[in-house]
């Protein structure tokens, strides 16, 4: 096994694998932890996993970080799930030049707009954007067809933009 | 004449047509989401996650390195014990023939002082390596089903009193003849045995077994109706038992 093949895996798929286990248990450290025992477990597999073509890492790390994040929210199923936002942050206490402000708030407007998705276009928003997933690699994890996809994210795109004007409108 | 295209694929993965280009509200809320999600994935210690990941997973391989090894060393060991065990014993057997070639009364040969049957030490402890820890000893009363041999006759009753750490069964042979099976675990040092030795006697129909498993406890087991070799086998069965389950815990 050459470390660089590792590296590579990591620096291409963490993204992907991060925001996978997100989308399920929508908590940075417990996403974190996933992660972590995901690119373990390809550590520890890269004899089969090293000849594989990328798009069958990318299936199996997909795979094994969504397995991991049902097994735990199926273990904290008793528990209350917290509510946190996509990419929620903590609160810088540096005061940010004006442009920079308005960039955050923008930014965060997003970010909650994204939140009040239906949970399939919330899917496919995250599976395309933060996971840097394609089209077809999203219509291969949920079954849904390309076109649907395309179509889907046309209409998550425009939804979010109405909610983005209504925000606006509102201060 | 049709001219036939040979298609070779450069790589096993999909290249996806050029996409419809986004324009407008459609491009901005695009270049927004890009945006965000690279924010929010430039907060996350990608390189942080990636130590631990290969931290942890070479831990792991280290120690599946030293559990191979031991088991491996393990093995060796067992096996090198067994083979010297039957050489033992074959050399045993030609020493205690006589000069013109007949067998000796092997009990006659094995009594010790007091009339007892001893067996060696070491052939008995082959398979119960022979000691329980005062520590693990204390473990005893909430396992007295431990106290069955493996191979004791599936039709014996078996009975369990574990405030005195005693087992028992009874039972018929294919005869209608009474089998009978007790084991308790006595105080003190049983017939000059050393921790780990155990030492057989005929007394009637009783065969006894005596193993002094620590240097304050011994194991009296009682067989009845069974013939000597069953009882021996059986024996052994519940000495091995006994010591696998006190390694486990």
């Amino acid at each position: 096994m050459s470390g660089s093949s590792f590296d590579k895996i990591y620096s291409d798929y963490s993204r992907l694998v991060y925001w996978a286990a997100y989308r399920v248990v929508a908590q940075n450290e417990t996403a974190e932890d996933i992660t972590q025992q995901v690119f373990e477990r390809a550590y520890l597999n890269m004899d089969k996993l090293g000849p594989m073509a990328d798009s069958q890492i990318k299936s199996w790390l997909y795979r094994v970080a969504t397995n991991l994040a049902l097994d735990h929210v199926r273990h904290q199923k008793h528990e209350t799930l917290s509510d946190e936002p996509v990419g929620a942050e903590i609160a810088d206490t540096e005061p940010l030049p004006e442009e920079e402000l308005l960039k955050k708030k923008r930014m965060e407007a997003v970010r909650k707009a994204i939140e009040q998705l239906d949970e399939t276009n919330r899917t496919i928003i995250t599976l395309h954007y933060f996971s840097e997933m394609t089209v077809n690699e999203i219509s291969e994890k949920t079954g849904i067809s390309p076109g649907t996809i395309k179509s889907r994210l046309v209409r998550a795109r425009s939804l979010l933009a109405d909610m983005l004007k209504a925000e606006a409108a509102e201060e | 004449m049709k001219k036939e295209r040979k298609i070779q694929l450069v790589t096993d993965d999909f290249i996806e047509p050029p996409g419809e280009e986004l324009t407008g509200e459609q491009a901005e809320i695009d270049a927004l989401l890009r945006a965000v999600a690279d924010d929010c994935s430039a907060k996350i210690d990608f390189e942080g996650i990636k130590q631990r990941a290969v931290e942890s997973a070479k831990a792991k391989k280290a120690k599946r390195g030293r559990l191979r090894r031991a088991i491996g060393y393990g093995m060796v060991a067992a096996a090198s014990l067994v083979v010297g065990l039957f050489v033992w014993q074959a050399v045993k057997g030609m020493n205690e023939r006589v000069p013109n070639g007949d067998a000796v009364d092997a009990q006659a040969a094995e009594r010790n002082d007091d009339g007892l049957t001893k067996h060696d030490p070491i052939a008995d402890v082959k398979v119960y390596v022979g000691t329980v820890s005062e520590a693990e000893y204390t473990a005893f009363p909430e396992t007295a089903d431990e106290f069955f041999p493996e191979n004791l006759p599936e039709t014996m009753k078996k009975r369990v009193d574990t405030d005195a750490v005693r087992t028992s069964a009874t039972g018929t042979d294919t005869k209608g003849g009474s089998l009978d099976y007790v084991c308790t675990v006595e105080k003190g040092c049983a017939k000059g045995l050393e921790v780990g030795e155990a030492c057989s006697e005929k007394t009637g129909e009783d065969l006894w077994y005596y193993w002094q498993i620590n240097e304050n406890h011994y194991l009296k087991v009682r067989f009845t109706g069974f013939d000597q070799e069953d009882a021996e086998a059986m024996f052994k069965s519940l000495a091995d038992r006994i010591t696998m389950q006190q390694k486990d815990r």
